[in-house]
């Protein structure tokens, strides 16, 4: 490929994720609905585990983990609703390069779930009282979220493409996200760890880990967009 | 037999007559290759017992129980490798122009159910050998909980496969959530060395390749991983020639629909 086509590709990838973060600006779902989730799951944590503080604090990891995690579906299904509404091939038709298009569409749904995991991580310290320990933490703790929602949001972006011309995305998109999001949580819940705890550094590995999922994911998402849309 | 079809249904579908839809059919119930494979499976698997139950020693620590290895290490390995293996291949070769045929999406559907089959045997192996070694039938190990994820991923595949739409979407699409999936095979290898877990890590040949296990368990062993690949390659046969057939009664009534219609007019 030429520089050309790459410039294109990454212009066009340019206007799918303006478009994509445009329209949740507007229809402010992400606002109105997703952030109000993640206080009521934090909610129902709580309800769940207290009022005794402890099991709060040793668990604050994996639940928040689970919270982006089921928030994070949601933005996959605003994601697909919005091409749904607009005409199953109106990417197809639209001119521009698909791999340009699965890019933007990552970089859009990513940017959401990065905006909903902060929002659910400061939640939980306050009403968890778990605070946030270290600055190299917590600056590990960003790198975490940024992995995390790169690999969540290209595994949600394929899966989208798959179900769009689908009735049955309620219930097929949660039975393969979930289990493929599996290795993620794992690995953000114990690389997260020390921030909420306090005791020990985060181990890098952890980091390696959702490094390599991202790259697995992002590689394979790429790989798959395009005959996918093609085909539909 | 299988090629000629499938790259026929692709290129043209107006080849087709009864007759040579027939011999098709009457190639595939005559195949000495499934009656070989299936005869090779019964002989391994009865080899395998035989030595399992009577000629290998019981383990010093695990007692009678140790005979779980000469089952639960192959079912794992033809799951995990050899059929998921293969649906990643077939998968490929799929999304691959140069290779694209049905051929290999049918092949990939039919490992994936073999692979589901064993890996819901590994779980159950896996759970007894918990019982008898660890006192619990489950615990949240990361291997074990990556395993029955990874088995709920490909339940998960096969619900994919049921999806509405024509051949070649169909086809891609199970490609891609098959691909997804294999990701997760490499995770739950690697699971023992990421993870501080209670499974523990290869420990019947070293990674010189020596055995550290009497010659007689790791024979029978070796026989174990025999008989599951014979079985996973005798109900792949099957498997196939029930896609296969069923496309040749689609094509059939097909024919023959066009046929009624003909003398109708």
């Amino acid at each position: 490929m030429s520089l050309a086509t790459y410039t294109q590709m990454f212009r066009d990838s340019l206007s799918v994720t303006l478009k994509d973060l445009r329209i949740e600006l507007r229809s402010k779902v992400l606002t109105m609905q997703v952030i109000p989730l993640v206080g009521a799951t934090i909610i129902i944590f709580g309800f769940a585990l207290g009022p005794n503080l402890s099991p709060l604090k040793q668990n604050a990891a994996g639940l928040i983990w689970i919270s982006i995690l089921l928030c994070s579906m949601l933005a996959v299904q605003r994601s697909i609703n919005i091409e749904k509404d607009a005409g199953s091939d109106i990417l197809k038709i639209s001119g521009f390069d698909l791999a340009g298009v699965f890019i933007g569409k990552v970089i859009s749904v990513a940017t959401e779930i990065f905006v909903i995991g902060i929002i659910t991580i400061i939640t939980t310290a306050v009403a968890f009282n778990t605070g946030l320990h270290g600055i190299g933490n917590i600056l590990f703790l960003i790198l975490i979220m940024l992995l995390s929602s790169i690999s969540l949001s290209a595994l949600g972006i394929v899966f989208g493409a798959m179900f769009i011309v689908s009735n049955t995305a309620e219930t097929l998109l949660p039975l393969l996200y979930l289990p493929l999001a599996s290795p993620i949580l794992l690995a953000a819940t114990k690389a997260s760890l020390p921030t909420f705890s306090g005791n020990g550094s985060i181990k890098l590995i952890w980091i390696g880990i959702l490094f390599l999922l991202a790259v697995a994911y992002f590689s394979v998402g790429s790989i798959s967009f395009e005959p996918l849309l093609e085909d539909f | 037999m299988t090629s000629a079809l499938e790259t026929d249904s692709l290129k043209n579908r107006d080849v087709y007559n009864i007759d040579a839809l027939d011999a098709v059919l009457e190639k595939t119930a005559n195949s000495k290759t499934k009656y070989f494979l299936g005869a090779s499976s019964i002989v391994t698997a009865l080899l395998t017992v035989w030595l399992a139950l009577f000629i290998t020693p019981n383990d010093e620590h695990l007692g009678y129980a140790v005979r779980l290895l000469y089952v639960h290490p192959p079912v794992a390995w033809a799951a995990l490798y050899l059929a998921f293996g293969t649906t990643t291949l077939a998968s490929l070769l799929w999304l691959w122009p140069k290779t694209r045929s049905y051929f290999w999406d049918k092949i990939a559907g039919a490992s994936a159910e073999i692979g589901v089959l064993y890996l819901a045997l590994t779980l159950i192996t896996g759970s007894i050998w918990g019982r008898t070694t660890w006192g619990v039938w489950w615990t949240w190990d990361a291997r074990l909980t990556l395993t029955a994820v990874l088995l709920v991923l490909y339940l998960g595949y096969l619900a994919v496969r049921q999806m509405d739409g024509s051949d070649k979407v169909k086809a891609t699409r199970n490609a891609i959530a098959a691909l997804f999936a294999a990701i997760d095979v490499p995770i739950v290898h690697f699971s023992v060395i990421w993870w501080n877990t209670l499974h523990q890590t290869a420990s019947v040949l070293t990674p010189g390749l020596h055995l550290t296990v009497p010659l007689s368990m790791g024979l029978t062993m070796g026989v174990g991983f025999l008989c599951t690949t014979l079985v996973w390659a005798w109900m792949m046969r099957v498997r196939y020639e029930i896609e296969l057939l069923k496309t040749v009664a689609a094509q059939i009534g097909t024919l023959k629909a066009i046929e009624l219609r003909k003398s109708e007019v």
